[in-house]
C-alpha cells in the first residue's frame, strides 16, 4: 500500500524541490560562515592547540581575544 | 619537536575565579589499545593483500603443479580478497579512526570519555567483529556485496557496537565536554557516526535462512534494485567511512603537529557542509538512473563540480597550514607522512569525480584502473594519515622518547616508493587492458579475442606491484618496530595528568540571546537577515550537540531517502521479459556456491551496451534479465571474462567441469585458480527447500509453486543427474551427481539463456545432447 501511494506521489517533483532546498540551505550556510567575525574564528581554531580548557570559556569568550 | 623529545602538556591551567573547579584525566589507555590493533590489523590486511598480488599473476608456483592456494579452499583468491578489504578497510582504518577520535574528541571536549566501559566494550567488540570477519569470510560465509560481505550476525555485532557503544559514548562525551565551540573535528566524526549508520542498516537487509550449518541470507533487494542500494552503499561508505573521520582526524592532529591553528577555519566550515550536503547528492552517476529531467541532472553535475572546490579547498587549506614551517616538514616525519597524504586526497577527489564521467568510465570501469585508484586513496590518504598520527601518537601514549626518528624517515621513504611501485603499473595495466578490450581491427573484428591474451599482456604490471607491495609493508614493519621500542622503553606506570577546571554548565550563565539589528530604517526582512546573519542561532545550535546531530540526521536520511526511494519504484520501472523464470532448485544452490566462492571478485555479469563488449560476451543486458537475483553478481573488476551470457557460449558441462579441475590445462595461460573441492564437497539437499522458501516469501510467492517447494529434493537429484551423466559421456570423471560443481556448472550453464528462451515449450522434445535445452524447461515442468 505504502508503495502504491509512493508510486502515485510525482516523485520527480519532490526531489527536484528536496535537491534545491538542499542547494539553498548550503549556499546560506556558506554565506553565513564568511559573515563571521575574525576573532570568534581564530579562537575556535585554536581549540585543538591545547590539551586543557583555555579560560574563558563562557560566552564572553566570544567578545575577548 | 614532536619525536626529539617527550613532548609535555601546558601546564593546566589555573582558574583563579571559579570556586567550582572539577578534576578529569584523559583515557589514553584506550588509545595505546585501538593504535597497536590499528598496527597488528594494517600488517594482516598487507600481508592478505601480499598473497592475493602474488596468487594473481602465478596461478602455481613457477616450474611446479603446485596451485598458489594450495588447493585449499579458504585459501583461494576468490574467499581471501574480501578478506583483504574488509581487514583494510574495517580493521587498519576503522581501528585507525577509533585511536584518532578517542585522543582528539577527549581533548577537543577538554573531558575524559563518557564510559570507559563503553569504550572497552567498543574495542573488544570492535576486534570480535574483525575475527569474526577473519572466521567467516575464507570459510565462503558472504553476502557478497562489496565492503558489505559480512552475514547478518555480524552485521548485528556491528549495528550493536557502533551505534550502540561507540555513538553513544561519543554523543555523551559531547555533552559532558567543557569547550562550548565545538571544533570542526568534532562534526566530521558525528557525521560519520550517523551516515555509517544509516549505510550499513540499509544495505544489509537480508532474510536469513535456518538451518544446521547454514549462514546465509538473502537481500530484499533484487537485481538492477540490490545493485543500486550496494552502490549507494559503496559509494556512501568510501565518503563517509575513509574520507570524513579522516578528514577529522587531519583537522586536528595537522595543525597539533604544526603547532599552528588551520590556515582558514573557515574553510573547514564549508568543506564540512558541503560533504553533508552535497555529497550524498553528488555523484552523477547515481542521478542518471533517477528519473530526473536534464536540468536536474545538470544540477547534480554542478553538485559535483562544487564538491570538488571544496576537496581542494581543504587540501589547500590543509597545506596552507603548513606555510612557514616547511623547514619543519622536511625534518619531521609526522608532517612528511601528513603532506603525502594531503596530496593523495586531492589527487583522490580529482579522480573520482572524473572517473563518474561517462567517457571515462566506458574505458575504466572493469579495469586494473580502479584498483589503482582506491590503492592510491587507501595507501596514500588513509594509509599515510594513520601512520602519520601513529608517530605523533607514539611518544605521547607512551610517555617515552620515539625510539628512531631515522628508521621513521626510512618507513616514509619505502611506503612513498611503494605506493608508486604499486600504482603507477597497475594504472598502465587498466589501461592496457582497457584499450585491448575494445580494440577491434579494420573488418571489424575483435582484434583480441581471446580474453586470457589481455591478461598475459599486464603479467608484467602485476609482477611490479609485488614488489611495490613489498616495499610499503616492510615500511610498514619497520614502523613496528618503532612502535615496539617506544612501548618497551615506556615509564613503569603512565603519568596521567590531572586537568581541573569547572563544568561547561556552571559557566553558562547567559544563554545565547537573539541580537538587535544593528542596521535601521530598512525593510523588517533585511533586519531579520541581518540579525539572522550574526550567527547566534548557530552558536547556540552548535553547542547543542543533539540537535546538531539530528540536523545531519536529517540531512543525510532525506538526500540518501531521495535517492534509495527511486531505486524501490525502479522494480516497477524495471519492464518485465515474459521468459525470464526463477532458478530451478540446483541453479539456485550453484548460485549459492558462485556467490560463496567469490567468482564476483573475477568475473562480471553485466554485458554494457558497448560495440566490442556485445562482440565478446554476446547482446547486452536487460534490467529485466536479474529479477531474480540475490544478490546481484554485476562484479567490479573482470580478472576473468564476462559470464553474463555464458550459458550460451559454454553450454558444455564437460567443458567447465575440466576448467574447475584445472583452468590453465584447458585454457593455457590462464590465472583462474584451480578448484579441486568442488568435486568432493557434497550438495545439501537439504537446504534446497528452506532456500526456495525464503526466496519465494521474498517473491510474494510467486516465484515457486508448493510442488516446486516440497520436491526440491527430487528435481534438483533429476537435473544434477543429467548433468553427471553429460560429463562423463563427454569423457569426463564420473560419479560427480553428488557434488557441488554440478550444481554450480547448472547455474553456469542457465546464465543469459532466459533472455531469448523458447515461451514456455510444451515440454515434448526429447532431451538431445545439449543439456541445457531441456534444462531450461524444468522449472516449468514443476507446474509452474
Ligand atoms: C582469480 C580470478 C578468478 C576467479 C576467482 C575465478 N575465475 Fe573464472 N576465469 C578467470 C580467468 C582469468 C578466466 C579466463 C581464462 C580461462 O578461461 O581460464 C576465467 C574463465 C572462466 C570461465 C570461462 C569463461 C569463458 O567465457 O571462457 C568460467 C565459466 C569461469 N571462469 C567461471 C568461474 C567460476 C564459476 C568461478 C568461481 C567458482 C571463477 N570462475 C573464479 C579468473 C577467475
Amino acid at each position: 500500500m505504502f508503495k502504491d501511494v509512493l508510486r502515485a506521489m510525482d516523485f520527480t517533483l519532490l526531489s527536484q524541490i528536496a535537491l534545491v532546498l538542499f542547494f539553498l540551505v548550503f549556499v546560506a550556510v556558506v554565506i553565513r560562515t564568511l559573515l563571521r567575525p575574525r576573532q570568534e574564528m581564530d579562537r575556535q581554531a585554536s581549540i585543538p592547540l591545547s590539551d586543557a580548557p583555555v579560560e574563558p570559556r563562557g560566552p564572553e569568550a566570544q567578545s575577548h581575544e | 619537536m614532536s619525536q626529539a623529545a617527550i613532548p609535555t602538556d601546558p601546564p593546566p591551567q589555573a582558574d583563579a575565579s571559579a570556586s567550582h573547579l572539577d578534576s578529569f584525566s584523559y583515557d589514553d589507555a584506550i588509545c595505546r589499545m585501538f593504535m597497536s590493533a590499528m598496527f597488528i590489523w594494517g600488517l594482516v590486511a598487507f600481508l592478505v593483500g601480499m598473497i592475493l598480488a602474488i596468487q594473481l599473476p602465478f596461478p602455481y608456483i613457477p616450474g611446479t603443479d603446485i596451485p598458489t592456494n594450495f588447493n585449499l579452499e579458504w585459501f583461494t583468491f576468490g574467499r581471501l580478497r574480501p578478506l583483504h578489504t574488509n581487514a583494510a578497510i574495517f580493521a587498519f582504518a576503522g581501528n585507525a579512526i577509533f585511536a584518532g577520535v578517542y585522543y582528539s574528541t577527549q581533548r577537543l571536549c577538554k573531558t575524559r570519555m563518557w564510559s570507559d566501559l563503553f569504550s572497552r566494550l567498543h574495542f573488544w567488540g570492535w576486534q570480535l567483529v574483525i575475527v569474526a570477519a577473519a572466521v567467516t569470510l575464507p570459510a565462503g560465509i558472504t553476502q557478497s556485496k562489496e565492503y558489505a560481505e559480512l552475514e547478518w550476525p555480524v552485521d548485528l555485532l556491528i549495528a550493536v557496537v557502533w551505534l550502540g557503544f561507540f555513538g553513544v559514548n561519543f554523543l555523551m562525551t559531547l555533552l559532558n565536554r567543557r569547550e562550548r565551540h565545538m571544533y570542526v573535528a568534532l562534526w566530521f566524526y558525528i557525521a560519520t557516526i550517523v551516515t555509517v549508520t544509516v549505510l550499513h542498516v540499509f544495505n544489509n537487509l537480508v532474510i536469513p535462512v535456518f538451518g544446521p550449518g547454514l549462514v546465509k541470507s538473502y537481500p530484499v533487494y533484487a537485481g538492477v534494485q540490490d545493485a543500486f542500494m550496494q552502490w549507494w552503499y559503496g559509494h556512501n561508505a568510501v565518503a563517509f567511512f575513509l574520507t570524513t573521520p579522516f578528514l577529522g582526524m587531519m583537522y586536528y592532529f595537522l595543525p597539533k603537529a604544526a603547532e599552528r591553528p588551520v590556515f582558514s577555519y573557515r574553510l573547514s566550515i564549508v568543506h564540512f557542509w558541503s560533504l553533508v550536503f552535497i555529497y550524498i547528492w553528488a555523484g552523477p552517476h547515481h542521478l542518471q538512473y533517477t528519473a530526473l529531467p536534464d536540468w536536474a541532472a545538470s544540477l547534480g553535475m554542478v553538485f559535483s563540480l562544487m564538491l570538488w572546490m571544496p576537496s581542494w579547498g581543504g587540501m589547500i587549506n590543509f597545506l596552507l597550514t603548513l606555510r612557514g614551517a616547511w623547514q619543519k616538514v622536511a625534518s619531521d616525519p609526522i608532517l612528511k607522512f601528513f603532506v603525502v597524504a594531503i596530496t593523495f586526497y586531492g589527487m583522490a577527489t580529482f579522480e573520482g569525480p572524473m572517473l563518474s564521467i561517462k567517457s571515462v568510465n566506458a574505458l575504466s570501469h572493469y579495469t586494473d584502473w580502479t584498483i589503482a585508484h582506491v590503492h592510491a586513496g587507501a595507501l596514500g590518504w588513509n594509509g599515510f594519515l594513520a601512520f602519520g598520527m601513529m608517530y605523533f601518537l607514539l611518544p605521547r601514549l607512551f610517555q617515552a622518547k620515539l625510539f628512531s626518528p631515522k628508521l621513521a624517515n626510512l618507513h616514509f621513504w619505502l611506503a612513498t616508493v611503494g605506493i608508486l611501485l604499486y600504482i603507477i603499473p597497475i594504472y598502465v595495466a587498466g589501461i592496457t587492458q582497457g584499450l585491448m578490450w575494445r580494440a577491434m581491427t579494420e573488418t571489424g573484428q575483435l582484434a583480441y579475442p581471446d580474453f586470457v591474451e589481455t591478461v598475459i599482456a599486464i603479467k608484467p604490471m602485476w609482477m611490479l606491484r609485488i614488489l611495490g607491495g613489498g616495499c610499503y609493508m616492510a615500511g610498514a614493519l619497520i614502523g613496528g618496530v618503532n612502535l615496539y621500542k617506544t612501548w618497551a622503553a615506556r615509564p613503569k606506570t603512565y603519568d596521567v595528568p590531572v586537568i581541573q577546571a569547572a563544568p561547561l554548565s556552571k559557566l553558562e550563565g547567559v544563554p545565547e540571546a537573539k541580537p538587535e539589528p544593528t542596521i535601521d530604517g530598512v525593510a523588517d526582512i533585511a533586519k531579520t537577515l541581518n540579525v539572522w546573519a550574526t550567527g547566534w542561532w548557530h552558536r547556540k545550535w552548535e553547542r547543542l550537540p543533539i540537535r546538531f546531530t539530528v540536523w545531519v540526521v536529517i540531512a543525510v536520511v532525506v538526500a540518501s531517502l531521495f535517492e534509495i526511494i527511486p531505486t524501490f519504484l525502479i522494480r516497477s520501472n524495471v519492464p518485465q521479459i515474459e521468459s525470464v523464470k526463477p532458478y530451478t532448485a540446483l541453479e539456485l544452490y550453484g548460485r549459492d556456491i558462485y556467490v560463496a566462492e567469490g567468482c564476483y571478485n573475477c568475473h562480471s555479469q553485466m554485458i554494457r551496451p558497448i560495440l566490442a563488449e556485445v562482440e565478446r560476451y554476446g547482446e547486452y543486458s536487460k534490467p529485466g534479465e536479474f529479477i531474480y537475483d540475490r544478490p546481484f553478481q554485476w562484479g567490479s573488476r573482470r580478472i576473468g571474462p564476462d559470464l553474463a551470457r555464458v550459458g550460451l557460449t559454454r553450454p558444455q558441462a564437460f567443458w567447465h567441469a575440466e576448467h574447475f579441475e584445472e583452468p590453465d590445462r584447458i585454457v593455457p595461460g590462464s590465472i583462474m585458480p584451480p578448484y579441486p573441492w568442488l568435486f568432493d564437497k557434497e550438495i545439501d539437499w537439504r537446504s534446497l527447500e528452506k532456500r526456495m522458501r525464503a526466496i519465494n516469501l521474498l517473491h510474494g510467492g510467486e516465484a515457486y509453486t508448493e510442488e516446486q517447494l516440497t520436491n526440491a529434493e527430487a528435481h534438483a537429484r533429476e537435473q544434477a543427474e543429467r548433468i553427471a551423466a553429460q560429463i562423463e559421456t563427454d569423457g569426463g570423471r564420473g560419479g560427480l551427481s553428488e557434488k557441488q560443481v554440478v550444481a554450480l556448472i547448472a547455474y553456469l550453464q542457465r546464465m543469459g539463456t532466459d533472455l531469448n528462451a523458447p515461451p514456455e515449450a510444451p515440454a515434448e522434445e526429447p532431451a538431445l545432447d545439449d543439456a541445457t535445452a531441456s534444462l531450461h524447461t524444468t522449472p516449468a515442468e514443476g507446474g509452474e
